[in-house]
């Protein structure tokens, strides 16, 4: 997997959003593959969580179709180019009660394996599977 | 004659009740023409996966439902329950990022052919119909 600057720059606004605080090593250099696919493990879960979300709110529908968990970097770059960004949808479901859990939990799960892959040690599996 | 009568008529029955599983989409008039462009691309997409033979006609069918559920909110264009609704240019622009990343996922769909199982089921098997979504479309647990 080859990102783009672009993407990685979405990755980073993934990880501020999903975890807004205590992320010091969340930039663009450090944005690896490794990153990536942890992240792309993160929004899918988010995404499967919030499934109804979709219905009520039109503005995030770019995030709710089908497509292969691998395709999250070109997804947020889509979603930029369309209006929204993953800042906006991750911002809306914690400010929704039903969905604020998607988002923490997912949080909670896999914060050690990012913040590891942000210093380049490698730990795939979220603490809870 | 009679005979093939009945023939022809039960074909006929046959042919409606196969193509009963068939989504009927909403009118698409209204919608802003990035949308129906969007929905264009979305359901050939749909019929992409579908084609592969990967995907079970029940993930396929979960998936369309969701697709005329989606529909029916752009119809809506809701926002949220407190800031009302989208404007049409808005959601016209939205939907072009629905356009785009259904195009993209379309890219990776012609490669499920040549993929192992492994990878397969690494990048594919929990992208159609989730659990969440079969619920959401108001169909029972996958058996």
């Amino acid at each position: 997997m080859s990102l783009t600057n672009d993407e990685k720059a979405q990755y980073v606004a993934a990880i501020a959003a999903v975890w807004p605080v205590d992320m010091p090593n969340n930039n663009v250099n450090n944005i690896s593959d490794e990153v990536a696919g942890i992240m792309d493990q993160v929004l899918q879960a988010i995404k499967e969580c919030s499934q109804a979300f979709a219905g009520v709110n039109i503005v995030f529908a770019v995030f709710y179709g089908v497509f292969p968990p691998s395709s999250w970097a070109s997804v947020l770059v889509n979603a930029l180019q369309s209006g929204t960004s993953v800042t906006a949808w991750i911002e809306a479901l914690r400010g929704n009660a039903a969905y604020n859990a998607c988002v923490v939990t997912a949080a909670a799960n896999w914060r050690s394996a990012i913040e590891l892959a942000l210093i380049g040690l490698r730990k795939q599996s979220p603490e809870t599977p | 004659m009679k005979r093939h009568r009945i023939s022809l008529l039960t074909l006929c029955a046959l042919l409606v009740a196969c193509s009963g599983s068939e989504t009927s989409y909403p009118d698409l008039s209204g919608l802003p023409p990035g949308c129906v462009q969007a929905h264009r691309v979305y359901a050939d997409y749909l019929t992409k996966l579908e084609n592969t033979g990967k995907f079970s006609p029940d993930q396929i069918a979960c998936e369309r439902k969701y697709h005329v559920m989606m529909l029916d909110a752009l119809h809506n264009r809701k926002s949220s329950p407190n800031s009302g609704y989208v404007d049409e240019e808005t959601t016209d622009k939205l939907c072009g990022g629905v356009e785009q990343t259904a195009r993209d996922s379309m890219k990776k769909a012609e490669k499920i052919p040549n993929l192992s199982q492994e990878e397969f089921d690494a990048d594919w098997k929990n992208a159609v119909c989730q659990p969440a979504r079969r619920r959401l479309v108001g169909m029972p647990e996958a058996p």
